[in-house]
Order: structure tokens, then sequence, then C-alpha cells
């Protein structure tokens, strides 16, 4: 499905500038595109108040199936973006509203995502965690949004592979990856950082089968489909990582 | 002195955020990565700042974090020695870290743990697994 932003400039910006621009936006379903537009909505309602810095833009969001919405503030005929005379920073803004959608909207989107599935058995308890971790980043670093999305698309293509995995301990790593981790009682261990495009590290410490009290500890790269069977077939993981 | 190797009996302590903080309050592997930018893992270099016991370390320890940074409710405090720490990563990995004193002008007990980056994963769940005390970074009120 996709949705395009389509906005017109005014005359002072440069003149290698195009004046009208297309942003094709894709939405996997209709539901991210109402979020999208409210989020364009929200945006709108805070930047009023900043109205008649003096250059004039206009937002149009074009929904598919003959849907279509116009965002004017009211009031005036076409101020949406109050932009700098100085500053030629129209496109630049445009993706800093897609990209903040991005962080606060699609972060909740692919939560609320993985919370619903019928087939994760831990579902509700996952998606739970991950909330709690992305509030704990909005208090302890209200400024920047540090779950990465690409991580947690990553993560959720995992359980969609895994449905059965038990309930991990979620934690963040700094640059907001998800790291799931899982321990046995005795003393094995699976810890997996999720990247972007389906890849994992991973660090495993096994006992090793032929001298007691040793540990076999290992770290590794793969992908969320095959990181498993990988582990597995060397180390049997799947008798204390799967319900 | 800046560059100089920490005495092997002495301890830092590194402050873990909320988001590395495990539900059961452990703190997680995760406490011990490099945030972007980072050449080292950043700690406080306890026996330095001379105070007689943990307890006021743990409170100066909290005043430099403070300063710094804005502690979340779920956010520790890990206490760690610097020779256990550095032994275990390395009888468990073949892996040398270090732990070296790098004073800022606003923090001179600031140091930091080197050379994590070779295998970052497994070394912060070796080091992980030598923390010795967790303290909230919040005073307790």
């Amino acid at each position: 499905m996709d949705s395009q932003i389509f906005y017109t400039k005014d005359s002072w910006f440069p003149s290698d500038e195009s004046r009208d621009a297309t942003i094709p936006v894709h939405f996997s379903n209709e539901r991210q595109g109402d979020l999208f537009v409210t989020g364009i909505n929200q945006v709108i309602e805070c930047f009023d108040r900043l109205k008649g810095y003096g250059a004039q833009s206009t937002l149009w969001s074009y929904l598919p199936a003959n849907t279509e919405t116009r965002q004017d503030l009211p009031g005036e005929s076409s101020s949406l973006m109050p932009i700098d005379p100085s500053e030629v920073l129209t496109k630049r803004y445009l993706f800093d509203l897609l990209d903040a959608w991005r962080c606060e909207v699609e972060i909740y989107d692919l939560v609320s995502h993985i919370g619903q599935s019928s087939e994760i058995i831990n579902a509700t308890r996952i998606a739970l965690r991950l909330y709690q971790l992305q509030e704990i980043l909005g208090e302890e670093s209200p400024d920047n949004c540090d779950m990465s999305s690409d991580s947690l698309r990553s993560f959720r293509d995992f359980l969609a592979f895994h449905p059965r995995v038990r309930y991990p301990d979620i934690t963040l790593t700094p640059s907001g990856n998800i790291y799931a981790r899982w321990k046995s009682d005795n003393k094995s261990l699976l810890s997996i950082q999720f990247l972007p495009e389906r890849k994992v590290r991973f660090v495993s410490f096994i006992p090793n089968r032929k001298h007691a009290n040793e540990l076999n500890r290992i770290s590794g790269n793969d992908f969320v489909d095959t990181v498993m069977d990988t582990l597995n077939r060397a180390y049997g993981v799947h008798n204390w990582v799967m319900e | 002195m800046k560059g100089d190797r920490l005495p092997p009996s002495d301890h830092i302590a590194r402050y873990c955020g909320g988001s590395h903080i495990s539900e059961d309050g452990s703190i997680a592997p995760t406490a011990f990565h490099l945030r972007p930018g980072e050449e080292y893992v950043s700690a406080q270099w306890l026996e330095y700042l001379r105070r007689k016991d943990r307890s006021s370390e743990i409170r100066e320890v909290r005043r430099i974090f403070n300063e710094k940074l804005k502690i979340g409710i779920s956010a520790r405090i890990a206490v760690l020695n610097c020779g256990q720490l550095c032994t275990h990563v390395e009888q468990a990995s073949g892996l040398n870290i270090k732990v070296l004193h790098e004073p800022a002008a606003d923090d001179l007990s600031h140091c930091g743990i080197h050379d994590t980056a070779q295998d970052e994963d497994l070394i912060a769940e070796l080091i992980a697994e030598k923390i010795l005390e967790t303290y909230l970074a919040v005073e307790p009120s």
C-alpha cells in the first residue's frame, strides 16, 4: 500500500530546488497510514504555535482508495511548516517528520504487532516488557528515541520463526538493539543481539560434555531464521530455550 | 595519571541505565557495551576517591553520575574488581582487556575498560559475571 506526501514550497526557496516535491511513503497496512496521518496532524498542532516565521508550505497526504486528506492549518490557506527564511530546511524538515514518526509511532506499532500475535506463546509478556523498556528510555533520555526499530523488526521476525521460544530476559544495548537472553539451570546461556536486516550476533555458554564444571564459550553472527538451527545442531539449545 | 593501569586490587563503579537492567533487578551484560562513539567502557575508580568506606564511595559516585546523567529510578551502579574482571575475561576467552585511568577536568576518578570491542558481546557477558555489588543509582530516601 502506498501513500504520497505532496508539498509545495514558496518562491523564496533556492532556485535549484524544485517547487513541488513528492515523497512516496510506503505503509504495510492501512492502520500504519492512519497512524502516520495522526502523527503529522500532531506535528501540525505543535508547530501551529510557531506560525509567523514567514514561509508558506502545504502538506498534502494522499491515501489510497480515493481517500484524500489535506492538512491545512485553520485560518490560513496554506501555512504548515514554519521555516526561518535564512535556512532552507523544508526537505530535511519533512524527513525529520518522517523520522520522528518512525521513531515514536513505528516502535509502538511493531510492539503491538508482537503483542497481538496468537502464535507467539509469550507474546503479551514480551510486548509489555518492550513497552516498559521504551518508557524507561523516555524517562532517562527523553530527547532520544533509542530503541532501534530495525532491531525490533528483526526480533519480531525471529519470534515469528520461533513462536514457542521461552520468555527471555530482554534488555537494550546502548545502540537501542534488542538483547534477549536465556539461561538454564546447568549454567547454559544463550544471548542474541538483534541487528538490522534480520542479522543477529549471539553468545552461548554450554557445559563441556567431557570436562565437568567447564564451559564452552562461543560467539558468532547469524540470521534470525537460522541461528537457532545452527546452535541446536551444535549444542542442543532447543532443550532449554524452547517451551 | 591518564593511561595508567588501575591496580588489580582496586575497584570500579559502572553506571547502568534502566534499559540495561533485567526484570529481576540484576545487571545485564548490555550495561558493559560501548555507547556509540565510545572507545572504552566508562567507569569510576573508587579507591581514587579516598573515602572511608564503600558507602561513602557510592555516595560520591552517585553525585558524579547525577551531574552528568539523567538518573532513572531503575538504574543501578555495578562494582567490580579490576584484577578479577581482567583475569576472568582472559581465562574464559583468551582476550585481554585493561582498565586505565582516564581523568577528565571535571571528573578525576574517571576510568575506562579498554579493548572490549574485540568481541563485545562475549566480553560483556564475562564482565557481567564478575559484578561484586550492585547499588541503586538514585540515592535511597
